[in-house]
């Protein structure tokens, strides 16, 4: 819901989907970090290869993301 | 944003609510919405996207209610704070109806106000997950708002920038939109042979695009340009393409500048009877918008003319009603001695022709 009406913005459609994928990357690493951090309740995890990634800004993560898809393609 | 708990979404409204809601909130008066806020559901997303877009519509033929409109959804979004949809969509809101209030605010040559609200669309914007295409528009803004100051320069420096910005972005319509204000711009500078080429090229693109609205404005500024120039006959032609369209997308502020534009033409044929009857149409249509700048401006262009025929005392008139609207809206800071000099031949019951040319060239080409 939340990407379609991004894709609606300032009148859009404006902007290509494609072009707006960072955007959802972000979208997406910021929902999937708030909600690991609500299961967790504020304490660490045993994973540390989550914890490395939680404390991480979920926009960065979204252009390592994006560079990597990127990459591939 | 680290940390921030989102909420989950809830469930979304159709189409058809959407809808409902966004007539009923713009036919309640603003001052009775605030207590109903639950049941116009004020407060979900897809509402206000509608609205924003009901308003953006407006622009160009209500530019006043735009204004009133938009500053009471900015209002309302942010005191108290509301958490309105997920994620950015607040800020966005905040940032896109203060947007849509200095538009309005622009449209209408109130500056100050105008700026006020860019700086508030700014600190929206900033927050968005899209940023740089939203600031971007706001540059656009900001830069429509420095052409009609008159700051030429800045608008020639900064649009080509602009531009490739909207190109980078693939966001078409607005890179064509950026290349309007170089157009105006070479207008201004009185490089006519630049500024048509500038605006037949959007021509030719805005039809590809698919455009109408666009396609229709970029002629309207052709109707005007080839009516500097004299040249009646593609200036008609140009008319003719833009006065259909923009009748039926009821764009009142470009119609009323075709208007001006076969004004100025039948001006530079020397039909000077005609052209102030053209040019009191286009002010009677600025008038019915709320466009005072323009009105007062206009009036200056009379009264030259009014001079040309011996008229004086008509052309004092029309000048006697420029004056405060000049003042209170501050439009020709640059051109205060000009205003000054026409004052003082006011009062010797002799208008100083020199000085009514001067400061109505700062307005001949504000649009």
């Amino acid at each position: 819901m939340w990407f379609l009406r991004l894709t609606k913005r300032g009148g859009g459609p404006q902007m290509p989907a494609k072009a707006l994928r960072l955007s959802l990357l972000s979208a997406a690493c910021q929902y999937g970090r708030s909600l690991q951090m609500w299961k967790l309740g504020g304490r660490p995890s045993g994973d540390e290869g989550l914890n490395r990634v939680l404390s991480r800004e979920p926009e960065d993560l979204a252009m390592d993301l994006q560079t990597r898809f990127d990459e591939d393609v | 944003m680290t940390g921030r708990v989102i909420r989950f979404p809830q469930r979304g409204i159709t189409p058809e609510e959407v809808e409902g809601s966004t007539e009923r909130i713009l036919a309640l008066p603003l001052e009775d919405r605030t207590a109903l806020a639950g049941e116009l559901r004020l407060e979900e997303p897809d509402v206000l996207l509608s609205l924003a877009a009901r308003l953006r519509d407006r622009l160009d033929t209500s530019p006043v209610t735009v204004c009133d409109e938009a500053g009471f959804v900015y209002r309302f979004l942010q005191t108290p704070e509301r958490p309105i949809g997920l994620f950015d969509e607040r800020e966005y809101f905040l940032g896109e109806f203060a947007l849509l209030a200095g538009t309005a605010c622009r449209q209408l040559s109130r500056r100050d106000e105008s700026r006020l609200w860019f700086d508030r669309s700014e600190a929206g914007f900033r927050h968005t997950m899209n940023a740089v295409a939203d600031l971007s528009r706001l540059a656009y803004q900001r830069l429509a708002l420095r052409m009609e100051e008159r700051n030429l320069e800045a608008v020639l420096e900064l649009s080509p920038s602009l531009v490739q910005s909207f190109r980078k972005l693939t966001m078409p319509q607005e890179e064509l939109k950026a290349r309007f204000l170089e157009g105006l711009a070479l207008m201004e500078s009185e490089k006519l042979g630049e500024a048509v080429e500038v605006f037949q090229k959007i021509c030719r693109e805005a039809e590809s695009l698919g455009s109408e609205k666009l396609l229709a404005s970029a002629y309207g500024n052709l109707t005007h340009l080839y009516g500097m120039q004299g040249d009646v006959e593609r200036a008609l032609e140009a008319s003719r393409h833009a006065i259909p369209v923009l009748r039926r997308l009821e764009d009142r502020v470009a119609l009323a500048k075709v208007q001006w534009g076969i004004a100025t033409l039948l001006r530079e044929t020397g039909q000077i009877t005609a052209a102030i009857e053209a040019y009191r149409e286009a002010q009677t249509e600025f008038e019915t918008i709320g466009m005072r700048a323009d009105v007062a401006a206009l009036h200056l262009v009379v009264a030259d003319l009014l001079l040309e025929l011996g008229q004086e005392a008509a052309a004092t008139q029309s000048v006697l009603a420029a004056i405060p609207v000049i003042q209170e809206l501050n439009m020709v800071p640059e051109g205060m001695a000009a205003l000054q000099l026409l004052r003082e031949s006011l009062r010797e019951q002799r208008i100083n022709r020199p000085a009514l040319r001067e400061l109505h060239g700062y307005f001949q080409e504000i649009r």
